[in-house]
């Protein structure tokens, strides 16, 4: 039978066959996964590449709208508008960076700003401080070795949301706001009593990048800080720090430990007397429709005429990265994206209490909202954390340290000193890389 | 004369060809980041520039004298030597039920089978409600008189990677279930009579008919459980981020808040080598172990 007789195929042609193959699927691989990004639509537009977290519909809607009239008004761009989240939209930013694939525009929070100016990241936006600085607020963040890095967008603090039925309840019928953090302790220990129906506290646990926010405000409250003037080494093992941990660490005993969103929940509920949060719990009590009386106040000094009433402020900024194929129709965008009309839409969308344009702010809409008022006399006495290239990795060890006095699994004082020495040996590699 | 069969030469091309789009695959998204994560691991990388510098053994020496690597590592064989064993079990024990002819057998097979269909995501978010303060099997364990911590089963450091083991079991245990009936159902019916004929006790016709054809799939199932164990992290993303006080903080989450986090790319490639290292010698162990127990009834 000469079929049985056929010759072995050379190794060469299988060779061949197997290369050819490989090529053909590496081609189409390329044409699916690959190719350089397009810089014109088709129709000869230039293409504007803008990631934002804006994914909620009511806000995406906002975003859509904004995007569509600068597409209107500008006619030779095209906007294209990527959607990033929380939960990886950082390492997608980054991965972006590494593999210089970067959008013209991008969203950036306020931790972050820092860490991608410092390795060369972004654009110097200066000059547009300079034109911009006196109508918008937040720029701290932005700020970083005498250069603006990013616009601020979106800027929030956070304040005490008082159960008032519980308040009046556990002082007798009265119901004023705590003035020093001991009246907390006190009537939170009253409330807890009535646990699981109430509680007195909600203490954030086990939430990296939130907790060190519900930390802060004490801390910056008693005076303290976490890093000394030039940023060189930990200050945090203090007479300040001590005061804001120990008050915090004895919370978890008179409160309920949960993660925020749980928290925003109980007190949604009716269930929570006092909780620190932000201004969409205010939307999120509105759009509930509750009939629970509540009110919002400062954050209290440490104890009578000692301190101050100093809060967390964060936000969202527009950066341009620095190699961004379209940097100036960026900018134009992001000019567009922060017209007063623009960032009126956000924050209506967002139920946001604190407008980054000065002028919003004086909007009747917000200037006359006894609870939005108090937002923006708070912000007004916020601050950022120190604009570190390594804040990430400082807010870790800030937050490992929190977690273990909360836990009690070792003493304010010792917490402190632990903590001191990992975020010493992040300044110190960092001097050294 | 012609025999309607392509000469085998052609025969083989066209395997090749066939096989080349798999080829690819694998090139690309396996030997490729395999051999990249290789390199990252003996250099320092800088992310941003793309910059790199060699450092020989150090982001090893590195892992190697980390006490938070080997917490991790720690927490991931307690999560290993805590669910392989139970779901293997619960498998066997359910494939034998399984294999009578009961009433609604199909009806409980596809609801076994069910929580393995759902993603891994959507059952962690289940399980994150029903773990919680006024969750379900929080209610209901306090309900039972069971103890329960104050601030739900995944806050406390004492219950929460118990709580991710015990949802890991349920999820896992239908799947590896439909493979051991299947392994159950190559059984020979007359082995079985036979065996029934002769008096043999249900333990004795276990032992030495049923455990012998459940071998081979015994082998499968615990390897790839094992292995699937050592590389737990959706359920631990989605549910405890490793928290609190780092109970829950398994080795690929550990690896995944250096390499994605903080962008330690040669220190996280250093440590996926040791895991997979870790990972590989168990499951040479593992084969030794078996192919050793082969031998007694053959």
């Amino acid at each position: 039978m000469k079929m049985h007789e056929t010759k072995q195929p050379r190794p060469r042609r299988v060779g061949a066959n197997l290369l050819f193959g490989i090529g053909l699927a590496a081609c189409a691989l390329t044409l699916t996964c690959g190719g350089g990004q397009q810089a014109k639509t088709d129709d000869g537009r230039t293409i504007i590449r803008f990631w934002q977290f804006w994914t909620e519909p009511r806000v995406k809607a906002v975003i859509t709208q904004a995007v569509a009239e600068f597409e209107e008004e500008n006619s030779e761009y095209s906007v294209e508008v990527t959607d990033l989240t929380w939960d990886n939209g950082y390492q997608k930013i980054v991965a972006a960076f590494a593999a210089e694939r970067v959008p013209d525009l991008i969203e950036l929070g306020s931790d972050w700003v820092t860490q991608f100016a410092d390795r060369g990241a972004l654009m110097d936006l200066t000059s547009e401080f300079g034109n911009m600085q006196m109508m918008y607020a937040g720029w701290a963040p932005a700020i970083y070795g005498n250069a603006c890095w990013a616009l601020p967008w979106y800027i929030s603090t956070r304040v005490f949301y008082q159960n008032d039925d519980i308040a009046k309840l556990v002082q007798g019928g009265a119901r004023p706001h705590p003035i020093v953090w001991g009246t907390i302790a006190k009537n939170a220990q009253v409330a807890t009593v009535r646990k699981p129906q109430m509680w007195g506290y909600g203490v954030n646990a086990a939430e990296p990048h939130r907790l060190y926010k519900k930390f802060l405000p004490f801390l910056w409250s008693a005076g303290g800080e976490i890093l000394n003037e030039d940023m060189s080494a930990c200050a945090l093992n203090s007479d300040a720090g001590r005061l804001a941990l120990d008050f915090v660490a004895k919370t978890a005993d008179f409160g309920i430990i949960e993660k925020q969103a749980a928290l925003d929940e109980l007190f949604v509920e009716g269930k929570l007397l006092y909780h620190l949060s932000g201004d969409w719990l205010y939307e999120k009590l509105k759009r509930s429709g509750t009939s629970m009386e509540y009110s919002v106040f400062m954050i209290p000094f440490p104890a009578p005429a000692v301190g101050g009433q100093v809060s967390f402020a964060g936000g969202e900024y527009l950066a341009i990265p620095r190699r961004g194929a379209q940097k100036i129709a960026a900018l134009k965008l992001a000019r567009h994206l922060l017209l007063k009309k623009h960032i009126f839409n956000l924050c209506i969308a967002t139920g946001c209490a604190t407008p980054v344009h000065r002028e919003v702010a004086q909007d009747p809409y917000f200037a006359q909202d006894s609870i939005r008022r108090v937002f923006i006399d708070q912000i007004g006495r916020s601050k950022s954390p120190p604009n570190h290239p390594r804040w990430v990795d400082i807010e870790a060890a800030l937050e490992w340290g929190i977690e273990q006095a909360l836990y009690k699994k070792l003493s304010v004082d010792e917490a402190l000193r632990q903590t001191c020495e990992r975020i010493d040996a992040i300044l110190q590699s960092e001097r050294e890389s | 004369m012609t025999t309607g069969h392509p000469p085998r030469g052609r025969h083989t091309a066209t395997s090749w060809l066939l096989v080349s789009p798999w080829a690819v695959i694998l090139a690309v998204f396996w030997l490729y980041p395999f051999a990249y994560a290789l390199g990252l691991s003996f250099v320092s990388y800088e992310i941003f520039s793309g910059s790199w510098r060699w450092v020989g053994f150090a982001n090893f020496a590195a892992v190697l004298a980390n006490v938070e690597f080997w917490q991790a590592l720690g927490h991931t064989v307690i999560f290993t030597v805590g669910t392989v064993p139970v779901t293997t079990t619960l498998a066997v024990l359910l494939a034998l039920a399984l294999n009578r002819r009961i009433w609604g057998r199909a009806l409980f097979r596809a609801g076994f089978f069910a929580p393995t269909l759902t993603a891994t995501v959507v059952m962690a978010l289940v399980f994150l409600h029903l773990y919680g303060q006024g969750g379900y099997l929080y209610s209901l364990a306090g309900w039972i008189g069971l103890p329960v911590p104050e601030q739900g089963f995944l806050l406390s450091e004492k219950t929460a990677l118990v709580s991710v083991m015990v949802m890991d079991v349920w999820i896992s245990v239908g799947y590896f279930a439909l493979l051991f009936l299947a392994g159950l159902q190559t059984i020979p019916a007359e082995l079985v009579d036979d065996a029934l004929i002769h008096g043999a006790s249900p333990w004795r016709r276990f032992r030495a008919i049923t455990w012998p054809y459940l071998r081979p799939m015994m082998l499968y199932a615990v390897v790839i459980n094992l292995i699937k164990s050592f590389q737990i992290f959706t359920e631990i993303f989605v549910m405890t981020q490793g928290g609190p006080l780092g109970a829950t903080t398994t080795a690929v989450y550990h690896i995944y808040v250096a390499g994605f986090e903080r962008f330690n790319l040669g220190y996280a490639s250093a440590a996926a080598f040791v895991l997979f290292a870790v990972i590989a010698i168990i499951s040479l162990v593992q084969f030794r172990l078996f192919a050793f127990g082969r031998g007694v009834e053959e």
